[in-house]
């Protein structure tokens, strides 16, 4: 009887364990966790080719650190001034002040450049991997892939690295060339920049070979032409001038692109999607601001010189202003004039207006007219007078109403070439670098009126021509070397 | 496994189960012989009990060795040996009614068998305030639990609750409640009636670790009523009152004091706002406005405070028999905040269903409850261009302009400068931000007893809650005009979340043998899953005769959605043991393994254990039936415990969308750690519990040491990763500190009794280790190794330069300077946490007639008033706000000795980070003061009728300058004050 009553106890609590187990048997599935909203798991971020375009669309999305290439070649210049007005964007780039922890932009854009890395990356990782795509499509991304790591790494190396020539065979520290994933725990530390220049290059001959037509289709994704682009502006700086007049050919040769002229050159800068003579601009569709990480108030081209028409925060250099031609088209695009507000400073940069002046635009990047005026370069440092006077001479007969060639020859020649570059690519992003590839100072003239500091000029091969390696990376990362003079 | 652990424990009962029953009767009296109705009468351990009669008598079946416990309401407890004797009759004393019965956990048990460090907050320090949120009403109960309530706002929730210091940076910092054994968000308590809780334990030290991963901010357990074995009861309480305006310590101008303060300033060239009213050289361009500015003094507190009223009705019905007890209740609270248009209003019902049917027994309930409150500010506006601050009207009554008039003489509102050109009359009339929270926490628990002492048990608990936020600019405000597509702003968010928690346990808890050895163990399991999903929208371009929404998707103006979901899983299995020797000698000891789905891959379990001990040296024979010591206990605890509420993120490698022209793409986005766990705390705890000459001394004193190791850190990364850091465990912290509770009866005779208590706890807080991480700053303060958490971060500000009216500060090597330059920032200006917090009140009772008063303090702290800035000279506000009459003494010549600024040293909000607005955060409250008379003997059926009437936060000192020391945080901008609220109650008992 007792021993009935055992038994009958421990059913009891045999049910209670068996409850318990069976709850348990599901554990791992219920423990399964779904991920917070607005978030894609890794793991499933590639399942077919449909995930490697958005993934792709996604990288072109970081190209926006194109912004600051253009902003810091602005600010850090001679082609603009800082308005009275300026409530203190880019102070530290016009007044060269910055240091590897008083600048957001410095840390934000290596950041976002880095970013547009990893973002390829991990497109190259897995694009072999998932289902869907024909071949020629998967080519066609990683064609774009290798092209966009390349620009990244020679952006970086150019904001961040000395110039090429510095130690005239670049073997002179540069910036860490990724071309695998990185993970949390990685470290890199710097290439000299002839291996970043190396490795750019076999990066943009790998997508050469990949991508199929020669055509810039839509210049707001990197086609086979841009390529050419980025390779020419690469050997620019690496001041290999054979190279430079080979691709050079190649793309007016066979890219079927025409130096745009009248309409056509005003048009390009208007939001109208006339893709005139650009081979590449970072895509931003009207009206859709884009965001910087770290970087706040800056969300759209046209704040890099004002803040609608209320506020102007840099104005064209005067004495550059004026340097033009009566009959030149330019400084319809680049230079307005606003009545009434502001009080201070009513001319304004006028490239980036977009729909009025707190639009957004497309941020330039290459356009065909930067190809001509680096073969005159090349031309003219190979001795090649007349070839370079011609190239300079098809930029200014498609600007200037009425041209008639100067004929200019030697010192005035190389001179002529470089203001027509000044001209031609201002606030395009091109010309502090174009001063220090030349070995020149910045000298910002008689009008320069310096509101803090008083500094007008920046002497030639200054540290200050490199941007610090920001603090945080110094921090985190023990085996990069910081930059000369921070 | 289980089954191999209960073998011997189910040996050990067949030894001691073979008792013979026995019935035992007899009569329970008062002091004057008066018999007591509906004492309880239980046997120890069990649940088998019932309830005197109306002539005090009793009959209940007990084991022979069984130990019967009388306890009755305004009555010590007693405890009784049944020693084989059929009849025992029992006189009870009035007095403090001793707590002897603790929620612990999972389970219950007598106080001296206790091992760890836990406060029980006495239900009859809250019941009846009327203060609609429990977490509020905790404030000062017990001591080591630190609660800011950071706005009076009626039924607003507190801001900081912490138990014993914070632990965690980047973590969760509140404690784990559970009620009923449900745990329940914290967020949403303002809709449960705090009137329908029986009992409160906070668990402060490794006694929390039952708990496991959730244990380690602490354990606030709240039981609710249950119904009791006896004839039916009928409470009805009702309650009527009014709040007030709080004291302030601020003066601000009037009219003729800000005009010639600003005819001041424009004559020194500054205040860019006044060119209306003064030209650049202190003349006025338009005399004839000057002098009907003249005219205008409005009193900004009388247009936006007001006289609240609160009402409350409640009725509750209990009763039962064994077989069912049963506990109903329903309750109206409504309460009007002093700020106009803020209220609050609230139904609840509860229902609990409990008895036992043979061996099996049950407990059904479930708590719910539904409110709206109208909040007169709008503080969650995206498009309120202008920052929240014009949104909020307790800055209305600092900043309103006194010349300037709410209304236009057509009447509609004026655009007021001090507003930003809105009106706060505006806002709280016409707009509308409300938020309705309907929760609901129900459970149901059924066990069955084996054999004697050992049971088995299920429960399932929901705790459900969705709160609807609503608000609405419409299109006729003046600021209705202003918003995206220039026609109102609507915008409803839905939140919903649904909880639920299974427990399994098998539980023993009986004598061993004879009655010497007493073993108490649980294991059980547990899963809980936590899910929420919220949507939302904004509507704009309404039509401001239909302000649904509806057919706003056809304009120009593009309404906004919103949602999101959330889920999370926790699985746990738990052992909890404790071994009394002869009621004097206690042991216990837990583990816990808790798996959790926000864990890291690499980290799914985590092991939390504690061990503890007790000697009750009063029960040695030596100390027994002494009387100048009736009760010494020493207690030590050890253990570890989990912090779980992490950044659900953390553990995820994830993409994230963005779109390149117009193309929808992935991006990379953040970096997880599959490594990532929770957060440990290992707490130590020694404690005393005494109770001296003749009782009439009682108190506990506790010294602990808690130790968070592995807290989150964002770690810095290389950029190259695409992510400025991680999340990760890395890092210590320390928590240590004293706790004193003490109450003492002054005087105690048969009618009268006083008896002061109070308690204090001082914590202190330091970071320990940050693993390399370098220093980091917080919000205002700065996270550094060897400083406390939350030590202000702030350049040294020496006083006003008498020779220039400059204000001075000093650099890193000690040098004056006029230079305002952050790299000088030090931390010596102490930390937001207060050190020393505590409660201490007065309870007299005097036959019928009862009286309490309480305060609350706290120390140690200081406090970084933003608001000081802005009246230390702000030059840019000057014609757009009013300012303090401090200004008046602004320095205007060389020698003047002053504390205000010179208009050549510009605007002071550019140098906020200074010492000079550090305050010290110390205060002393005169938090309540009650007096009543309860009538027992009343002829008919009616058991009593109580009337009383009470008053809350009725003055404090502290040296901060405006509003209510209270509500503030680590810095304080304009909260919401703590009103005085006085109401009168009448409670009737059938």
């Amino acid at each position: 009887m007792k021993l009935n009553i055992i038994k009958y106890r421990y059913k009891g609590v045999f049910s209670v364990v068996l409850f318990s187990a069976l709850m348990f048997t599901s554990c791992n599935n219920f423990l399964d966790e779904q991920p917070p909203s607005g978030t894609i798991i890794e793991e499933n971020s590639f399942e077919n080719f449909a995930d490697v375009q958005s993934a792709l669309y996604g990288a072109y999305r970081f190209t926006t650190y194109n912004w600051f290439v253009i902003a810091l070649n602005a600010w850090a210049g001679d082609n603009a001034q800082r308005s009275r007005d300026n409530g203190g964007i880019g102070t530290i780039y016009f007044n060269w002040t910055y240091n590897s922890s008083n600048a957001v932009e410095v840390e934000a854009i290596y950041l976002r450049a880095y970013n547009l890395v990893l973002a390829v990356n991990k497109i190259l990782d897995n694009i072999d991997l998932v289902e869907g795509g024909t071949e020629d499509e998967k080519n066609e991304v990683k064609a774009q892939c290798y092209a966009l790591r390349a620009m990244a790494h020679f952006d970086l190396s150019r904001l961040y690295a000395a110039k090429y020539t510095a130690t005239g065979d670049g073997g002179h520290l540069g910036i860490p060339y990724l071309t695998e994933s990185t993970n949390a725990s990685s470290l890199p530390s710097q290439n000299t920049v002839k291996e970043v220049y190396n490795l750019a290059i076999q990066d943009l001959t790998t997508a050469y070979d990949l991508f199929t037509d020669y055509a810039v289709s839509n210049p707001t994704f990197i086609s086979k032409v841009a390529v050419d682009a980025l390779l020419q502006r690469l050997y620019l700086y690496k001041e290999d001038w054979a190279k430079v007049i080979e691709i050079g050919n190649r793309i007016i040769d066979n890219s079927g692109l025409m130096l745009a002229s009248g309409s056509d050159y005003i048009n390009m800068y208007t939001p109208s999607e006339n893709p005139g003579e650009f081979i590449f601009k970072v895509g931003l569709p009207a009206g859709v601001n884009f965001s910087i990480p770290l970087i706040s108030g800056t969300s759209n081209m046209g704040d890099i010189f004002a803040f609608g028409t209320s506020v102007n925060n840099y104005i064209p250099n005067a004495e550059f202003a004026a340097s033009f031609d009566a009959n030149d088209i330019r400084p319809d695009i680049l230079f307005t004039v606003m009545n009434g507000s502001p009080t201070l400073d009513k001319d304004f940069v006028n490239k980036y207006s977009g729909t009025g002046f707190s639009g957004t635009t497309d941020q330039p990047y290459a356009r065909l007219s930067e190809v001509y005026l680096s073969m005159a370069e090349a031309y003219f440092e190979l001795n090649q007078p007349a070839e370079a006077r011609a190239k300079l001479d098809a930029v200014r007969a498609a600007r200037i109403s009425g041209y008639v060639s100067i004929g200019e020859n030697g010192t005035a020649l190389r001179d002529a070439i470089r203001t027509e570059r000044r001209k031609e690519l201002a606030y395009e992003g091109h010309r502090f670098w174009d001063l220090s590839r030349w070995g020149l100072g910045v000298d910002r003239g008689t009008t320069c009126v310096d509101l803090a500091t008083g500094n007008c000029t920046l002497a030639a091969d200054d540290f200050r021509f490199v941007m610090p390696i920001p603090q945080h990376e110094m921090n985190a990362n023990p085996n990069m070397v910081q930059n000369t003079g921070f | 496994m289980k089954v191999k652990f209960l073998l011997p424990v189910i040996l050990m009962m067949l030894a001691s189960s073979g008792i013979m029953a026995q019935k035992i009767s007899g009569v329970v009296t008062d002091e004057n012989g008066e018999a007591l109705i509906g004492v309880t009468v239980l046997e120890k351990t069990t649940n088998n009990g019932t309830i005197t009669d109306l002539e005090g008598n009793y009959t209940i079946n007990v084991s022979d060795d069984a130990v019967l416990v009388f306890s009755y309401v305004g009555y010590e407890s007693q405890e009784i040996e049944v020693s084989g004797r059929s009849e025992i009759n029992v006189t009870l004393r009035t007095g403090i009614e001793l707590t002897t019965v603790v929620v612990l956990g999972y389970q219950t048990k007598e106080k001296e068998e206790i091992t760890g460090a836990v406060s029980t907050v006495s239900t009859d320090l809250i019941e009846q305030i009327p203060i609609a949120n429990l977490d509020n009403l905790l404030q000062g109960k017990a001591p080591g639990l630190v609660i800011q309530s950071g706005s009076g706002q009626p039924g607003s929730n507190a801001t900081n609750v912490a138990i014993r210091g914070i632990t965690s940076i980047n973590g969760g910092t509140a404690p784990y409640y559970l009620l009923d054994g449900v745990p329940i968000n914290a967020q949403d308590f303002s809709a449960l009636n705090p009137n329908d809780i029986e009992s409160i334990s906070v668990l402060k030290d490794a006694s929390a670790s039952i708990y496991g991963s959730q244990a380690a901010n602490g354990v606030i357990i709240i039981t609710s009523k249950k119904g009791h074995i006896g004839k039916t009861q009928i409470d009805f309480k009702t309650q009527f009152g009014i709040s007030l305006r709080p004291q302030d310590n601020i003066d601000l101008m009037t009219t003729e004091e800000l005009l010639s303060f600003e005819n001041y300033l424009a004559s020194q060239g500054a205040g860019g706002g006044l060119g209306a009213v003064y030209g650049p050289d202190g003349s006025s361009p338009n005399p004839a406005l000057l002098d009907s500015l003249r005219n205008i003094n409005t009193n900004y507190e009388d247009v936006i405070l007001r006289k609240g009223i609160t009402h409350s009705y409640e009725l509750a019905i209990s009763g039962g028999t064994e077989n069912l007890k049963y506990y109903v209740s329903g309750n109206y609270f409504s309460q009007q905040g002093i700020v106009k248009n803020s209220n609050f209003t609230r139904g609840t019902f509860k229902t609990n269903l409990s008895g036992t049917l043979g061996k099996f027994s049950y407990d059904i309930g479930m708590n719910a409850g539904y409110s709206v409150s109208d909040l007169p500010s709008s503080f969650t506006n995206a498009d309120a261009g202008d920052g929240d601050i014009y949104q909020n009207p307790i800055s209305g009554i600092y900043w309103g302009i006194p010349y300037e008039s709410i209304y236009q003489p057509d009447g509609s509102f004026s655009p007021l400068l001090g507003a930003g050109g809105d009106n706060w009359v505006d806002q709280f009339e016409n707009w509308e931000q409300t938020e309705k929270n309907l929760k609901m926490v129900g459970r149901a628990k059924l066990s069955y007893e084996i054999i004697r002492g050992l049971k088995v048990a299920s429960s399932i608990g929901l705790d459900y809650s969705q709160l609807n936020t609503h608000e609405l600019i419409p299109p006729d405000a003046l600021f209705g005009a202003q918003v995206p597509g220039n026609s109102g702003r609507l915008q409803n968010i839905n939140t919903d979340s649904k909880d639920y928690v299974i427990t399994s346990t098998v539980s023993y808890r009986n004598y061993l043998g004879d009655k010497r050895h007493l073993l108490d163990i649980i294991a059980g399991n547990e899963l809980i899953r936590d899910g929420g999903e919220s949507y939302g929208y904004v509507a704009y371009s309404l039509n401001p005769k239909d302000l649904s929404g509806s057919g706003a998707s056809e304009t120009t103006t593009t309404p906004g959605i919103s949602g999101s979901f959330s889920r999370e899983s926790q699985v746990s299995l738990f052992l909890n043991g404790a071994y009394t020797f002869n009621n004097r000698y206690n042991i216990s000891g837990g583990i816990r393994r808790d798996a959790s789905s926000v864990f890291g891959d690499n980290n799914k379990w985590g092991n939390f254990w504690n061990v503890g001990a007790s000697w009750v040296a009063t029960n040695e024979s030596f100390l027994k039936g002494n009387k100048n010591l009736n009760l010494l206990k020493i207690r030590v605890s050890y253990g570890t415990l989990g912090n779980a509420n992490i950044d659900r993120a953390a553990k995820f490698t994830s993409y994230g969308s963005t779109s390149y022209n117009g193309n929808t793409g992935q991006v990379p986005s953040t970096i997880g750690d599959p490594n990532v766990k929770w957060e440990t705390t290992k707490s130590a705890n020694i404690g005393v519990d005494f109770e001296i000459i003749n009782r009439r001394i009682r108190g506990s004193v506790d010294i602990y040491n808690k130790r968070t190791e592995d807290f989150f850190q964002q770690v810095d990364l290389s950029l190259t990763t695409g992510s400025t850091s991680l999340l990760r465990n890395a890092g210590t912290m320390r928590n240590r500190g004293i706790e004193v509770g003490l109450s003492a009866d002054l005087y105690r005779d048969k009618k009268t009794t006083i008896t002061l208590r109070g308690n204090w706890a001082m914590n202190k807080n330091l970071v320990l280790d940050l693993e390399g991480v370098n220093e980091f700053e917080s919000g205002t303060f700065l996270v550094q190794e060897g400083l406390p958490y939350g030590s202000h971060y702030v350049v040294p500000f020496v006083g006003i330069d008498p020779a220039t009216g400059l204000p001075l500060y000093k650099d890193t090597e000690g040098n004056v300077t006029t230079t305002f330059d952050i790299n000088n920032r030090t931390t010596d200006y102490g930390s937001y946490l207060p050190i020393h917090s505590g409660n201490f009140g007065l309870d007299v009772r005097i036959q019928n007639f009862y009286a309490s008063v309480d305060f609350n303090f706290m120390a140690g702290h200081t406090i970084l008033n933003l608001q000081l800035p802005q009246y230390s000279l702000d030059i840019g506000s000057v014609g757009i706000q009013n300012f303090l009459t401090d200004l008046l003494d602004i320095w205007t010549e060389p020698g003047q000795i002053t504390d205000i600024q010179g208009v050549a040293a510009g605007s002071a909000l550019s140098a906020i980070e200074s010492s000079r607005y550090i305050e010290d955060g110390s205060f002393l409250k005169l938090k309540g003061i009650r007096a009543g008379y309860r009538i027992t003997k009343v002829p008919g059926n009616m058991r009593y009728i109580n009337v009383y009437a009470q008053a809350q936060n009725l003055y404090f000192w502290s040296s901060l300058t405006g509003g209510d020391p209270e509500t503030w945080d680590n810095v304080t901008f304009y909260n919401y004050p703590n009103p005085r609220i006085v109401t009168f109650g009448v409670d009737f008992g059938f």
